[in-house]
């Protein structure tokens, strides 16, 4: 030991030599930095202190004020000397009161009863409630509750390349968990709840748990070791992972996600989104048939005028069984008529034996005006 | 304080000339990708210039540094974003063309015992860094991880019997097994 000891010492130059940044690297980290500043100078309101217009979640915001004062509001140097006793990560601190993750401007939002859910397993089946391809919007009305997006994982960088995040606190099983979504694009394509700071046998029990819920409702999964954790995960886009923090604490995560580099093991596996798709597209042509944003076109409002419209085509996705998914087909005009917007929506449910249409739109699919 | 003659911004300009590489070098043992560490630092100078008042002059800035490096990239492990990672890297394990940064920290995972080290699990990964690379003394460290010196200790013990165990006979224990 006492010479891997030495050994390890003497690396410390060749770590220091290899793992730093490039002088173009270096040069771009400090523009980056200073961008980001006169950006954050230049923007006045933060959208978490957008009004929101529910006595709820106005009740909600009073408390998460409470919460948020200590990393957003401008700092008081009379309040903040008193913060001074020890010198720690202030994000880490605002954390620490809240016992949610690190806010940028968009602080989680607490718990508060919302409809869509009451029981515990109303609140574990999360594909019951978002589908694939919902908007921020879409869920905002589901649940009011939900924060504000910020980029994912608190990057920058990440947001600006369209991916954000949204949390949730919910009271599942006498504990609190957080509901994640994650959209690109504003296209829902994560939503998953997770639990930090775990013992190492919560964690497991809380995991084995779990794992045995889904494998009664979901049936055969696919164990995955990676590094500090380990990962099961079932065909209907389904995963489970713990991971342990360098703290020694575990975390727990569960839920659906989306990503097009695994659809070739669910085809292998099972019924693939991507499959279900293409039998939705011989039912009603024209909308994307693969997951992941939406199709804009322009089209003519009427067959007797020559006025167009941009129509935004967008395929939701809810897997509500095992190989059993809904489909929903929305076709947006972005236009209002007698005060009301014009979208046409389809339903449909595919499974591999059958592909029904469960409803049609009675009005706006070929045109706005027939 | 001296530091309060110069401008906020000045202070921020000052921190990333000398204390860029100690960042950039820590987040990149936390989330071993050169491109997420460079975004990370950046993350890092953010954090630290919006909390620049709260700031205690007689602490060390890199010490502070430290911390909120190790907060954001485990902030970053436990977000999505790292999870995505971790399972795009089970489905599609070949690399793309390297860059010459790419390169460099190639070169560093060929030597075998770092490459030992950055694959320690995160508990012990993140002590021997930063108590052998970094050189701080586990007092420090217990107090940037908000532990207990001798858990600290312990931490740094047991990651060195772990090194000792892999370069000795492989302690492999993140190999990917595919039971379905």
């Amino acid at each position: 030991m006492g010479n891997l000891d030495q050994l390890l010492k003497e690396k410390r130059e060749q770590v220091h030599a290899t793992l730093r940044l490039s002088d173009e690297a270096a040069e771009r980290l400090q523009r980056n930095i200073m961008e980001k500043l006169v950006e954050s100078e230049q923007r006045p309101f933060r959208p978490w202190r957008k009004v929101i217009p529910t006595a709820v979640i106005a009740a909600a915001a009073c408390l998460l004020f409470f919460y948020a004062i200590p990393a957003e509001a401008p700092v008081d140097h009379a309040d903040s000397n008193h913060k001074i006793h020890k010198q720690i990560d202030p994000e880490l601190e605002t954390r620490m009161e809240t016992g949610t993750p690190p806010t940028k401007g968009t602080p989680p939002s607490k718990a508060v009863p919302s409809p869509p859910w009451e029981t515990d397993e109303d609140k574990m089946s999360l594909n019951r409630v978002f589908a694939f391809g919902m908007s921020y919007d879409d869920v905002k009305k589901l649940f009011p509750a939900m924060g504000e997006l910020r980029p994912e994982g608190n990057l920058d960088s990440l947001g600006e390349t369209g991916l954000q995040e949204s949390f949730m606190e919910v009271e599942l099983d006498g504990q609190t968990a957080t509901l994640e979504l994650n959209f690109q694009e504003n296209w829902l394509y994560a939503y998953r709840y997770h639990i930090s700071g775990l013992k190492e046998k919560e964690a497991m029990d809380k995991v084995e748990n779990i794992r045995q819920v889904y494998e009664k409702a979901l049936g055969a999964y696919r164990e995955e070791q990676h590094e500090n954790g380990k990962s099961y995960r079932w065909p209907q886009q389904m995963i489970l992972s713990f991971t342990a923090l360098g703290d020694g604490t575990y975390y727990v995560s569960w839920g659906n996600e989306y990503a097009d580099i695994q659809d070739h093991f669910y085809r292998q596996q099972g019924f693939a989104i991507s499959e279900a798709l293409e039998k939705a597209a011989d039912l009603v042509p024209g909308f994307p048939v693969k997951l992941g944003g939406t199709v804009k076109r322009e089209e003519k409002t009427s067959p007797q005028s020559n006025d167009t419209a941009t129509v935004e085509y967008t395929t939701k996705v809810q897997v509500i069984g095992k190989n059993t998914y809904h489909i929903t087909l929305v076709k947006d005009w972005h236009r209002e008529i007698n005060g009301s917007p014009a979208v046409a929506t389809w339903e449909l449910e595919i499974s591999p034996s059958e592909a029904k249409i469960m409803s049609n739109p009675s009005q706006y699919t070929d045109y706005l005006i027939p | 304080m001296d530091t309060l003659k110069k401008t906020k911004e000045q202070l921020l300009r000052e921190w990333i000339a000398e204390h860029q590489n100690l960042v950039y070098r820590t987040a990149y043992f936390y989330v071993k990708d050169a491109s997420i560490a460079e975004d990370i630092a950046q993350e890092v100078f953010l954090r630290a210039y919006k909390h620049m008042d709260e700031f205690r002059g007689d602490a060390k800035v890199s010490t502070w540094l430290y911390r909120i490096t190790s907060n954001a990239c485990k902030d970053y492990l436990r977000s999505w974003s790292h999870r995505k990672l971790v399972v795009t890297h089970l489905f599609s394990p070949e690399k793309t063309s390297e860059s010459a940064e790419q390169e460099v920290l190639r070169s560093l995972e060929e030597d075998e015992l770092l490459r030992h080290v950055i694959r320690l699990p995160l508990k012990y990964r993140e002590v021997i860094v930063l108590y052998y690379f970094e050189q701080l003394k586990s007092r420090e460290i217990a107090e940037l991880l908000d532990t207990k010196e001798s858990t600290i200790r312990v931490r740094i013990s047991r990651g060195l019997e772990k090194l000792k165990k892999a370069l000795t006979g492989g302690d492999e224990q993140w190999e990917t097994s595919t039971n379905f």
